[in-house]
């Protein structure tokens, strides 16, 4: 069948004219696109109409999807991957023939493989749209799309799955720690202290220097993929492969406007744009305001069925499922990505090794001054997005990833297990996954620009998350230490315990050490002289002058490339920042005892400020 | 058969208080020195523990404890096997005599029935010097004269012509060394008399008499047979004697002890130069005699003879009179005057002093701020002297030393000085010593032996202007003078152990002052008024907030350095000074139940000089030593307390809470397990 045939039929019908057939035909020499979905896009034809004349044109007939229709127990027995591949639903099976839905011309791969499933029987196909195919599949398989996009990870590897928060040989450690410290502390106190205090002194050194020297290296680093504005013209539209973009969405009603708007402003083929908003089943208001917003036919809807955990990871699962891109990104609800960051993610896996398997842009913040709290979140992330992930990635350093606008080949990913719902930084976790099996992660100099907290409950809210998940992270990969070592090496190992282990840690000892600090000032007291001996005591008094120096000093950084000078004197006040980072690292703490997967939601749309354009 | 027990022992104390206040309403008689008689005395203890049902209480403890055993005779010793040495009679460091020409004069007590008979001197003269001569005199009365040489030697002197008066021979020794310059002689000329120079005695001590001769002139030891668990009125009875004892022989090697009752029934009696003083409340006070024996134990029937006796000037003698016991006397004993405002040199026991030379003389007034009552110090000296108008062309000057640093200095150019010399309060410490030194050029021939003298005389009417008030921070610089006029002393528990250390302590302090000492035993804390002396272990000193007063702390420089560890789980004794409430305090601690440590502490820091040696406001020893004196106050030095004290309950409870805490983490690891590892998949949907 070819698409000239499909473009008469259509204007044959009325159901469009010939300029907007010809303004079609148009794009499609620059796209390569299919007619029917380039139509689409362009808003000329209803989803329906084109979906009757395909039907028509095929010679099959058009139906349409309802609840009754889908036998569930008929469509399990077609394997969710054969039924995701093919779009092809089997709905009906009357024992002779099964009715099979399909939205995509049926080829011979298809009836081969039914013919397998259903033997015997007569396939009987039927068209319908893609939307009702989809809507087909989560119906039929709404089990198995919960169970995969859960313990998918799980069952492919527990060791990599946070379900399991500790190991048994990780929980046994930790009671004997639990038990030696407290007969440390019975039998010789002061000395167990003074074991404790060496240690962690050089710990906080360790960590202090690492992060110097990685966000040192990231200043001076150029190996971020960078791509001019002519590496992007060069791009040819027809080469450009589908790209799916994940917004997981949950009670954020209030931004989808803005959403739908900075993904419209996306320098992409808008036909090659595999949108897919991702809905929870709670949430209606938002999937109501979506609808609303009536977005482009590039822009599907899929509403995640309920289950625990109800984290964004799960949701991005049940995406990945159903993305039909070769490359995918997530974007948060509240998201302003740089236009052009999908076709510099595009030509960054096109240049990039094979073993790139994602490519992560900045983060930034556009109401950066609306207050202390986002002044303080804007250098640390400018540190952490400019500095550190270059640093790591020139020291070819495991990274882990940020929280959106992190570009994966779809299929790779899939191959990893998607990411894990029990973890509450998945991206973290997948980006260190990614190490381990030998993959690669780059960065691009494209920034997504964010709404940054600007409340301190909120932002605690948040935070104790990420520390949470920087915790499970931890936990999932040293399970295994010398496997690591083996898998991914030893500098690497030290990177990642530094950075993953170490920011948590850090955070839980601060205020000790705050606390300490001041009695000490304020009462002069002798008591810690003991756990403090010479050489113990000069590390932490160069921890606590230099080290808090250098990292506010490289904090000060940040605030060069993005030219946020104004933003230098606020590097100062870290010490005030970091006891928020404490507060939230031990509520993580409480958490990941309690609640180890308990997702704790970031409101946004609370900004006052404009976006970042 | 509560009732009945109660009743029947109060009765003992019911009928005494009943029976001597029948005698009291009667007519005086003369008490009869019968063991089980009532008398005033009973009713004084009674009083001293605070009412009828606790005195009936005491006396029934203590009449089964504090029993008077039977005394048998003992060692019989003879003079001549007991000679006395410069040392033991106050002259620890031996005499010095200066230059060409100098005397000094000691007091030899001689007890009654003896006579001494000879004085062997060690003697050290400065070497090359030329052959002197000594003399021995008694006021103008030659007993010996003997030549010396320039090495050391030893040379005896009779004794048998010196006269005794109020116990005491004092004789003068005179040196007169060879040679024209009299001042290069008294430049460089030292002879030392030292202290182990012996004086013999012949005789035999006569037998005690009565309670008015019962302390001698001198004495080897004093014994107070105390109970192991002592009554208040036993108790007060010991402190009080050892201050008696320390001021009565005040310089001397008189020991002072308490020992354990004898569980016998009987004991044997002490020998002449030693005494043994017994609590025996049911009877007078009275010597307890041995048949044919000498006398030597004296039995203590009441808390009011034990004052009488012990705090009283002319005690003995009071004590001894028939009609006293029923007389009302003020118990107050002769106490500096505070109001007074000035105390001359006599009435801190210095005569008037004649100094005699060619060149340096110098007069040394020891004393100590205790001298002059508590919180009260001297801001001036008020010198009053004569000497001898210096010849045309000679010139001398007065230097007045305190404490070494010269304080004043003026030119001799009249007869007579009436100067008053303003004492900087900084230089004052707990025991002083002023001195007052004539420079004299007597010019031409004024180094020639037998040519012009100097000579002055610094008249007993010089005095300390005393209307300041001492600055010594808070530490035992305090003590004694913070103990004037009276002061409490706790012993918490109150046992013969603590007894001895606080009669220890007393003793020695009474050592360094004239004024007498007067503890008032407190039953407790809230009986204690005013400046207090305690003694107990970790709860007192956690009781009365001391600054050490956990079970372990660790000792710092100002460096940070640990000098000493003393943990929980190991002994350790304190000695802290410190003021609490705006009252001194002196604390003797120890912890855990070995007392040991603070016995071993006060020795060690009483030995050898006593309370003269002890500075600072911190002693602690460890079960082993040694005693270490510090300055913890204001010094630098720091305590880093590491337990809470003996009612700390984490000490206390310390392994039930770590048992608890163990339990608890094991009980948290069981609930977890299932949350964290152990994790049930969700049921399938």
């Amino acid at each position: 069948m070819s698409s000239i045939r499909l473009g008469e039929y259509l204007v044959e019908r009325e159901l469009i004219s010939s300029q907007q057939l010809a303004s079609a035909l148009q794009q499609q020499q620059r796209t390569g696109e299919r007619l029917g979905r380039l139509l689409l896009i362009l808003g000329y034809i209803r989803r329906l109409d084109l979906a009757r004349a395909l039907a028509a044109l095929w010679g099959y007939p058009f139906l349409t999807v309802d609840d009754k229709l889908v036998d569930a127990a008929v469509a399990q027995r077609f394997p969710l991957d054969a039924t995701l591949q093919y779009r092809a639903v089997p709905v009906q099976d009357d024992g002779r023939s099964v009715i099979v839905v399909v939205a995509d011309s049926p080829g011979p791969a298809l009836l081969e493989t039914l013919d397998v499933v259903y033997p015997g029987r007569r396939m009987d196909f039927r068209v319908s749209t893609e939307w009702d195919v989809d809507r087909a599949i989560a119906l039929a398989h709404r089990r198995k799309v919960v169970d995969t996009s859960i313990y998918g990870l799980y069952f492919r590897d527990q060791a990599e799955s946070a379900f399991t928060v500790f190991t048994l040989p990780q929980y046994l450690t930790f009671a004997v720690a639990c038990f030696a410290l407290l007969a440390g502390f019975y039998f010789a106190p002061l000395q167990t202290l003074l074991v404790l205090n060496v240690p962690i002194t050089a710990f906080f050194l360790l960590v202090v220097g690492f992060r110097t020297w990685v966000g040192v290296s990231g200043a001076s680093a150029e190996t971020a993929i960078s791509l001019s504005p002519e590496d992007l013209a060069s791009i040819d539209d027809r080469a450009l492969p589908v790209y799916s973009i994940l917004v997981p969405i949950y009670r954020e009603a209030a931004v989808i406007g803005t959403l739908l708007k900075s993904l419209r402003e996306l320098d992409y083929p808008a036909d090659k744009l595999d949108i897919l908003l991702l809905f929870e089943e709670d949430d209606p208001e938002t999937l109501a305001a979506a609808k609303a917003a009536a977005p482009g036919a590039n822009v599907r809807f899929f509403v995640v069925p309920t289950g625990d955990p109800q984290t964004k990871p799960k949701a991005c699962n049940v995406g990945l499922l159903f993305a039909r891109g070769e490359y995918l990104v997530i974007y948060d609800a509240e998201d302003q990505p740089e236009p052009d960051q999908l076709k510099k993610a595009y030509l960054a896996f096109r240049r990039g090794p094979e073993a790139l398997v994602c490519v992560q842009a900045a983060l930034n913040y556009y109401n950066w001054n609306e207050n202390f709290l986002t002044r303080m979140f804007t250098l640390e992330y400018s540190f952490w997005f400019d500095y550190l992930l270059p640093g790591l990635d020139m020291l070819r350093l495991p990274i882990p990833l940020g929280g959106t606008s992190n570009h994966f080949k779809a299929q790779v990913l899939r191959d990893l297990g998607g990411w894990d719902p029990f973890n509450v930084t998945e991206d973290a976790d997948l980006g260190i996954r990614a190490a381990m099996h030998g993959y690669r992660v780059g960065i691009i100099n494209s920034t997504t620009y964010e709404e940054a907290n600007k409340e301190v409950g909120n932002w605690i809210r948040q935070r104790s998350r990420w520390i949470k998940g920087y915790m499970q992270t931890a936990l999932v990969f040293s399970r295994d230490p010398m496997g690591l070592v083996r898998r991914v090496g030893m500098r690497q190992t030290l990177g990642f315990g530094l950075l993953i282990g170490g920011t948590p840690l850090i955070f839980l000892i601060q205020p000790v050490s705050i606390v300490l600090t001041l009695v000490w000032i304020v009462t002069r007291t002798g008591l810690l002289d003991p756990i403090f001996p010479p050489i113990v005591l000069y590390l932490s008094l160069f921890n606590l002058l230099i080290g808090n120096a250098l990292a506010i000093y490289i904090n000060m950084f940040a605030v060069f490339k993005r030219r946020l000078h104004v933003l230098v004197l606020f590097a100062l006040l870290n010490p005030f920042y970091w006891i928020l980072h404490s507060i939230a690292a031990y509520k993580a703490l409480g958490q990941l005892f309690t609640r180890p997967y308990y997702w704790e939601k970031t409101t946004h749309g609370l900004t006052r400020h404009g976006t970042a354009a | 058969m509560t009732w009945q027990r109660q009743w029947r022992s109060r009765l003992p104390a019911t009928l005494g208080v009943l029976i001597t206040l029948a005698g009291c309403g009667g007519k005086r008689k003369t008490p009869t020195p019968v063991a089980d008689a009532p008398t005033a005395a009973a009713v004084d203890s009674a009083a001293g523990r605070g009412g009828t049902g606790a005195a009936g209480k005491g006396a029934a403890d203590t009449a089964s404890r504090e029993r008077l055993p039977v005394m048998v005779s003992g060692a019989t010793d003879t003079a001549g096997s007991s000679p006395l040495t410069l040392g033991d009679i106050g002259y620890k460091s031996g005499i010095t005599l200066l230059g060409a020409t100098d005397e000094t004069t000691i007091a030899i007590p001689v007890n009654e029935g003896l006579r001494a008979t000879e004085l062997q001197l060690h003697i050290i003269p400065t070497p090359n010097m030329p052959g002197a001569s000594l003399v021995l005199k008694q006021r103008d009365h030659v007993l010996a004269v003997r030549s010396l040489t320039d090495t050391s030697s030893r040379i005896t002197l009779p004794l048998g012509d010196a006269i005794v008066v109020d116990g005491k021979a004092t004789l003068t020794l005179g040196l007169n060394v060879p040679g024209r310059d009299a001042c290069q002689a008294q430049l460089y000329y030292r002879t030392v008399l030292t202290s182990t120079s012996q004086i013999s005695f012949s005789g035999i001590p006569a037998i005690v008499g009565g309670i008015n001769d019962f302390f001698p002139p001198w004495l080897k030891k004093v014994t107070f047979y105390l109970a192991e668990q002592p009554s208040l009125d036993a108790a007060q009875a010991a402190l009080d004697a050892s201050a008696f004892v320390a001021r009565h022989y005040r310089g001397m090697a008189t020991v002072f002890e308490v020992r354990p009752l004898p569980t016998a029934d009987s004991m044997p009696e002490p020998g002449p130069y030693e005494r043994a003083l017994l609590w025996s409340p049911s009877g007078s006070t009275m010597i307890a005699r041995a048949p044919g024996g000498r006398g030597t134990v004296l039995a203590i029937a009441a808390r009011r003879d034990a004052r009488q006796l012990f705090t009283l000037t002319d005690g003995a003698s009071l004590i001894a009179a028939a009609a006293f016991k029923a007389t009302t006397i003020d118990l107050e004993h002769n106490v500096p005057d505070n109001a007074a405002g000035a105390h001359t040199l006599a009435e801190l026991g210095f005569s008037s002093r004649t100094l005699e030379g060619s060149s340096l003389l110098v007069a040394s007034y020891p004393f100590a701020l205790a001298d002059f009552g508590n919180n009260t110090a001297p801001t001036a000296f008020r010198l009053v002297a004569r000497h001898s108008v210096l010849p045309p062309t000679g010139n001398g000057s007065l230097r007045v030393h305190l404490n070494g640093a010269l304080i004043y200095s003026r030119v001799l150019d009249h007869s007579s000085l009436d100067v008053v010399v303003p004492i900087p309060a900084h230089l004052l410490r707990r025991d002083n010593v002023i001195e007052v030194r004539f420079q004299v050029i007597l010019g031409e021939g004024g180094c020639l032996l037998g040519g012009p003298i100097f000579t002055a005389t610094i008249d007993d009417a010089s005095s300390f202007v005393t209307n300041g008030r001492t600055a010594i921070p808070p530490g035992f610089g305090r003590f004694p003078a913070a103990f004037v006029p009276n002061f409490s002393v706790l012993l918490e528990p109150r046992d013969r152990f603590r007894v001895e250390l606080a009669t220890q302590v007393i003793g020695a302090m009474q050592q360094t002052t004239r004024t007498p000492l007067a503890p008032g035993l407190a039953r407790d804390l809230a009986a204690a008024t005013g400046p207090l002396l305690a003694i107990g272990t970790t709860g007192l000193a956690n009781t009365l907030d001391a600054p050490v007063r956990t079970e372990g702390f660790r000792l710092r420089d100002r460096d940070g350095k640990v000098w000493d560890e003393f943990t929980p789980s190991a002994p350790y004794a304190a000695m802290q000074g410190w003021e609490r409430n705006g009252e001194d305090v002196l604390l003797l601690h120890h912890t855990l139940q070995n007392g040991q440590p603070l016995a071993d502490l006060v020795r060690e820091t009483l030995a050898p000089y006593g309370w003269f040696g002890v500075r600072g406001d911190l002693v602690v020893r460890g079960e082993h030593g040694p005693a270490r004196q510090l300055t913890i106050a204001n010094a630098g030095w720091r305590l880093d307390l590491t337990g809470e004290g003996a009612t700390s309950k984490l000490a206390r409870y310390r392994s039930a809470v770590f048992l608890v805490a163990a339990f608890l983490i094991m009980g948290l690891l069981l609930w977890l397990y299932p949350r964290v590892v152990r994790r049930e998949l969700d049921s399938p949907r």
